[in-house]
């Protein structure tokens, strides 16, 4: 527990250390990081998925998971999502799984009443063989 | 370069007084992770810069491979 809590903290200093010092403020005061990109505007979250907003609107478009493939502190995720979205923007969304900013309660409904006709009819065709 | 225990350093140099050897055997290193698919970062000032070559003037951070999660 104790070498976890040094390492998101050295984590963190490294992060302080990368960020320019507004970001890094605003990191420090919101726990969020907020970076503009040309797919819109970034804000990363140590426990939350990465929102995408428009840039214009701030409306929500996407949401964005990635993760590095060694186990870490969250915040060298965070680093990692920082420096590929200055640096290789694209490659971070074709790596990236990304997710609809919001799923509509109407979209789940319709879903779950196609899965339930899916299934019922399923159910129909096996008695009818039976 | 991260790591589970937030981040490490691999190798320390001087470029006036490192000698070749030494030098070798870093550029093979960070040729061996970057044919694994990570990332090196040039953080010297705040650079933040994606290099793709190894420099030995740069202050490199090693980034694992990402995936979607």
């Amino acid at each position: 527990m104790e070498e976890q809590l040094a390492a998101e903290v050295k984590a963190k200093n490294l992060l302080r250390r990368i960020l320019p010092e507004t970001q890094w403020e605003q990191f420090r005061d919101t726990g969020v990081l907020e970076i503009h990109g040309s797919h819109g505007i970034y804000r990363i979250s140590p426990c939350d998925l990465t929102r995408v907003l428009d840039a214009q609107t701030r409306q929500p478009r996407a949401r964005v998971c990635l993760q590095l493939t060694v186990p870490a502190p969250v915040n060298d995720r965070i680093i990692a999502e920082y420096l590929l979205i200055q640096n290789d923007e694209d490659f971070y969304w074709q790596t990236a799984n990304v997710f609809p900013a919001v799923l509509h309660n109407r979209a789940l409904v319709e879903f779950l009443l196609s899965a339930l006709d899916a299934l019922l009819l399923v159910l129909l065709f096996s008695r009818l063989q039976g | 370069m991260l790591c589970a225990a937030g981040d490490k350093v691999i190798a320390e140099w001087d470029t006036d007084e490192i000698s070749p050897d030494r030098l070798t055997e870093i550029e093979t290193e960070f040729k061996e992770k970057m044919a694994a698919g990570w990332f090196a970062v040039d953080i010297h000032d705040k650079r933040n810069k994606l290099i793709r070559e190894f420099d030995p003037d740069a202050e490199i951070l090693l980034i694992p491979r990402v995936q979607g999660g």
